[in-house]
């Protein structure tokens, strides 16, 4: 048997373990995107949408690679997907968007699980893929407890640029700078709207594995490129979560019963 | 124990183990100490509750053992037009720290141990060379220590001689006791991969490429090239945005183009080129036009084939015409130009994936070796950047993609003390109450908002002492006083 590798810490390990599901192989998606040069970037407030274009592609590119290694390892699923994104100014004044994924493929093992789950399905999708998560191994087993199971990774993003004229109007003044309030606002809500948005076109309502909501939703912000020497920064808005549907009427999962949580001193420090 | 002196080390002996790739006498010396039923105490960088824990599942701590190596790298030869794995500075990285880990075990074997738990890793470059590329100029030394606390573990299965080594901690190799499973060995890898010119557009007509290097033509933001096969005179004609027109009377414009190869003004190559580039950052945006002038006709052929290559921005296009007659002017293009255009960087992500399989790939043997079957806790990092090609003053891009891997093996545990009964049930957590998650991850401000704790209790409990100390004083005094009356 080839061992497989994997992104789990002991206890996560231990953990997917119990839920019946052990790693099948690590997966890591990558993406190197040129999102032209930053002259070319007029900061007046509002969306760049060549710079969300850009991150967008650069983060779909990833996941899709990610999501194909999952195939070709023949997993169920994949957890703890983790997102990073770093930022490049080459030489000739290119800004390159480097973006990784990586994430833990995982198998549901009927030889070693629990035998109460024993004949449980394995949570693909319906269509037979892999569902991928962001959710923690913990996490991923205590929704699983709770009657749920993880569809895909959903994602939203939005760069935005704030016009650093704005700020001489202030200049003296002890106020809030709506125009700039708005603006991250405004940001915030289209990343939002547009991991609910892509979610949709993608599994429409009605369909095997339609979504009944996201957890762990973040809404991370993070300077875009390199810093100007004066001036607000360009900032990606990312929303991520894992959207999630219901088990599945007859799964047997739904009989074992979720423990009630219990108060206890953690022994890792 | 403190009493005793020690006698100084024989340090020549002591360097020829350690050329044999064996630990120091001082260290041996040291770890005869403390193994044994004899010994008086044992060493351990266990925190409390791992120590707990550790002895929980059955790991008796004996000794601290360590292992390191400083590492010198040699000299890369060249990377002119290579693009794959750097192997004398990945496999520096793997013998240096194949080097500590083997003196690790043996220092944990010296004093009879079954395993080496919590091992931390210690990686750092202690020089850089002269380019500071991280070793590519030659000349870096690195330095990979690792510590641990070696343990007696009877029910840790391991080739005599060779206790497992593990970085996972105390807590860790409890926990996966508790479910069946033991730690089989620490796995490392490292890939250095190097990509020579990472923005080469796809689709570049290679003759193109080794005739503008024959003639030594430069290449940039954009480039404009024209190239035919004989021995005519044919010319080539860029009209920029400004309409500053670029040929061989007018070689360089106001707007940063330039001619710089001119070819067959005396007819003498049967494979010529001409070349009009813009440098990296100064192409104008716009429309331009290409004419392909046939100036002299020489070869008998007044008919002649052409190929124009125009790389604007990362995208790579091709013209092909016939000029036909002598002095005939044929337009060959007409292109806009918008700036780079974002797109995927293909050779960065192909690189990235190369370097990753290859350290996957060999991980995976390690794995393999030890005889795992899963791999847990891995520390994997990937970095890129971006360093300059350098070869002949050239300006392109090439990328270093450095991939960096830790891991431990884990399997089951055989035999009568497997525990593959029942799974013990989930416990749902909560975090002490008055705590939050956050406050818990602040790992620093934690640490000083307890030193500074401990700073005020020490100055009131010196307070303290002091008053003490008045009061005791004044009372001696008092009871002196009375005793004289």
């Amino acid at each position: 048997m080839t061992p497989a590798l994997s992104d789990l810490s002991a206890t996560e390990f231990v953990t997917l373990a119990r839920a019946g599901f052990h790693p099948c192989g690590l997966v890591i998606g990558s993406a190197v995107y040129s999102a032209g040069t930053p002259y070319d970037w007029v900061v007046s407030t509002g969306e760049i949408q060549q710079l969300s274009h850009a991150m967008r592609e650069a983060r779909h590119l990833a996941i899709a690679d990610l999501r194909e290694q999952a195939h070709a390892l023949k997993a169920d699923g994949v957890v703890q997907v983790r997102m990073k994104v770093s930022h490049h100014l080459w030489r000739g004044g290119r800004q390159v968007v480097e973006c990784m994924v990586v994430g833990t493929a995982v198998l549901f093992d009927r030889e070693h699980c629990p035998e109460a789950i024993k004949n449980a399905p394995a949570l693909r999708r319906s269509d037979g893929t892999p569902f991928d998560s962001d959710l923690s191994a913990a996490d991923f087993a205590t929704l699983l407890a709770s009657g749920y199971r993880p569809v895909t990774v959903a994602m939203g993003n939005c760069v935005y640029g704030l016009d650093p004229r704005t700020l001489r109007a202030y200049r003296g003044k002890d106020t809030e700078i709506v125009p700039y309030t708005q603006a991250f606002f405004d940001a915030r809500e289209l990343a939002m709207d547009r991991l609910q948005h892509d979610l949709f076109a993608a599994w429409p309502e009605g369909s095997p594995d339609a979504p009944e909501g996201i957890v762990g939703m973040t809404v991370s912000e993070a300077t875009y490129g390199e810093q100007g020497p004066a001036g607000p920064p360009i900032v990606e808005f990312t929303a991520l979560g894992t959207a999630i549907a219901p088990l599945a009427a007859d799964d047997p999962r739904r009989k074992t019963l979720m423990p009630k949580p219990r108060l206890v001193v953690p022994l890792d420090r | 124990m403190s009493s005793r002196t020690r006698k100084p080390i024989q340090l020549q002996e002591s360097l020829a183990r350690v050329a044999k790739g064996g630990i120091p006498l001082r260290a041996e010396e040291r770890l005869a100490e403390e193994k044994g039923a004899h010994r008086r105490l044992f060493t351990s960088d266990l925190s409390v509750s791992e120590f707990l824990l550790a002895r929980g599942a059955g790991c008796e701590p004996i000794a601290q053992v360590m292992g390191s190596s400083v590492f010198h790298v040699g000299q890369i030869s060249s990377y002119r037009g290579e693009t794959k794995e750097v192997t004398p500075i990945s496999d520096a990285h793997r013998r240096s720290r194949h080097l500590a880990l083997d003196r690790l075990q043996q220092e944990a074997a010296l004093v009879e141990a079954d395993a080496v738990v919590g091992v931390r890793i210690r990686d750092r470059m202690i020089t850089m060379g002269s380019r500071g590329k991280g070793g590519d100029a030659g000349g870096e030394v690195l330095e990979f220590t690792v510590i641990g606390t070696a343990v007696k573990a009877p029910w840790m299965a391991h080739p005599p001689g060779k206790p497992i080594l593990t970085d996972l901690s105390g807590q860790d190799v409890w926990a996966l006791h508790q479910d069946g499973f033991q730690p089989c060995g620490f796995l490392f890898e490292f890939c250095r991969y190097h990509v020579w010119h990472v923005l080469n557009p796809i689709g570049l007509d290679p003759e193109f490429a080794s005739r503008l290097q024959r003639e030594g033509g430069a290449t940039g933001e954009l480039r404009i090239s024209l190239l035919w096969n004989n021995t005519n005179d044919l010319d080539l004609h860029v009209i920029p945005p400004s309409g500053e027109e670029i040929s061989f009377s007018h070689k360089k414009s106001q707007c940063g183009g330039e001619l710089d190869v001119d070819m067959n003004v005396g007819g003498s190559s049967e494979t010529p080129i001409e070349n009009v580039y813009w440098a990296h950052g100064s192409a104008p945006r716009g429309r331009y036009q290409v004419l392909v002038k046939q100036f002299t006709v020489r070869s008998g052929h007044t008919n002649t084939p052409f190929r124009v290559e125009v790389v604007a921005g990362g995208k790579v296009t091709h013209y092909d015409g016939v000029v036909v007659g002598d002095g005939t002017v044929q337009p060959a293009c007409t292109f806009d130009y918008g700036g780079l255009t974002p797109m995927v960087i293909p050779h960065a992500k192909e690189a990235i994936e190369h370097a990753r399989t290859i350290a996957a790939d060999k991980l995976l043997r390690q794995a393999h070796g030890v005889g795992a079957e899963y791999v847990i806790g891995s520390d994997l990092k990937v970095n890129i950047h971006e360093v300059p090609c350098g070869f002949a003053g050239c300006e392109l891009n090439d990328l270093d993609v450095e991939v960096s891997w830790f891991g431990t093996g884990v399997r089951r545990v055989t035999g009568p003390e497997g525990r593959e009964k029942g799974v013990p049930p989930f416990v749902l957590s909560m975090l002490p109450v008055g705590r939050r998650r956050d406050a818990q991850n602040v790992g620093e401000e934690t640490m000083d908002d307890i030193e500074i704790a401990a700073e005020e209790a020490e100055e009131l409990a010196t307070e303290l002492d002091e008053q003490s100390t008045f009061a005791q004083e004044v009372a001696a005094e008092a009871a002196e006083a009375a005793g004289g009356d």
